[in-house]
């Protein structure tokens, strides 16, 4: 099992954070440019797959799968969204990107003034701790 | 002194917390001249508490999404519990069942002040106001809040009124097309 990449959307579809574990072959993209696209895909599909809803309007995508890769995405109330890329064989991880939001995120950046919630983040603080809660996850460690 | 509660969480004193705002307000009262400013600055400084608060709020609560007003004024009477130790009232409803009023029986942040009669237009809490506001916002919904009765200007009570005005919706960012 293998992650690839994570990458924390803020509010209003800006950029805040990219991290990336193993990532084999580059989308020939700028990072600016890649997000921005990445942001179009969530926005659409989240829209579309709450249209399709047996009651519209509720009901979000937790992930989806190509033969390739697996994207597990979490959205916060508050519209931070956490998206992260990993090998199909790795269960659907919805639950550890909500507590990776409630326990590092929030105690990291929200609470800490002198982060914008605006602009990528620049913490090392939020760095270390998300590189030691994803590492300790066990579909990273096999 | 900050003490650690029993459930592990910095807890503080409720009269250093007076105080501290005391210090602010008065701060804030000589950087602006004007008591209108002072007002908007510490709606302001709410606001930015609150758009950071309401995640750490709903973190501790895993609230769902609110269905309508009513069960957003029950969240915001239960934060009220939560952050300071106050439970007000929820009531004055109108008709169309979108703005009611809290009521504070108790005002923690006014218990050492008075309020001279040349500041009789300063909203001495208007920080909750913005609290609300901005924790209101970043759950898409945008309202209007406001202090329509004062303990500190013979009201027996605090009254916060707040009224829904829209539901906001997550835009796209600007962007190539």
């Amino acid at each position: 099992m293998v992650v690839y990449n994570l990458y924390i959307l803020g509010k209003n579809g800006q950029s805040l954070f990219y991290r990336e574990w193993l990532r084999e072959q580059s989308s020939n993209l700028s990072r600016d440019e890649e997000d921005k696209l990445m942001v179009g895909l969530l926005f659409s599909l989240s829209n579309f797959a709450k249209k399709m809803s047996s009651s519209p309007g509720t009901g979000v995508f937790k992930s989806f799968n190509t033969s390739k890769y697996k994207l597990h995405y979490w959205e916060s109330p508050t519209g931070i969204k956490l998206v992260l890329n990993t090998s199909t064989d790795v269960e659907p991880c919805h639950d550890h990107l909500s507590t990776l939001y409630h326990h590092i995120f929030i105690q990291t950046v929200v609470k800490n003034p002198l982060v914008p919630l605006t602009e990528p983040i620049n913490s090392s603080l939020f760095v270390t701790k998300l590189d030691a809660f994803i590492k300790q996850q066990t579909f990273f460690q096999d | 002194m900050a003490r650690q509660g029993r459930s592990g969480e910095t807890k503080m004193e409720g009269e250093l917390l007076a105080l501290t705002y005391g210090a602010v307000v008065a701060r804030v009262l000589k950087d602006y001249e004007r008591t209108d400013e002072v007002n908007a600055q510490l709606d302001k400084m709410g606001y930015n508490i609150g758009v950071r608060i309401i995640d750490d709020f709903l973190a501790k609560n895993r609230h769902g999404r609110c269905k309508n007003m009513q069960e957003t004024a029950e969240a915001i009477q239960s934060a009220f519990k939560q952050y300071i130790n106050v439970q007000p009232q929820v009531g004055k409803w109108n008709d169309a069942q979108n703005s009611f009023s809290l009521t504070l029986d108790t005002n923690p942040l006014t218990s050492f002040v008075e309020l001279p009669a040349e500041l009789s237009r300063l909203y001495y809490c208007q920080l909750f106001c913005g609290i609300i506001r901005g924790a209101l916002e970043m759950v898409q919904l945008e309202t209007k809040v406001q202090i329509v009765a004062d303990n500190l200007k013979g009201s027996n009570v605090t009254e916060i009124r707040i009224s829904f005005v829209k539901k906001l919706v997550d835009a796209l960012p600007v962007g190539e097309d």
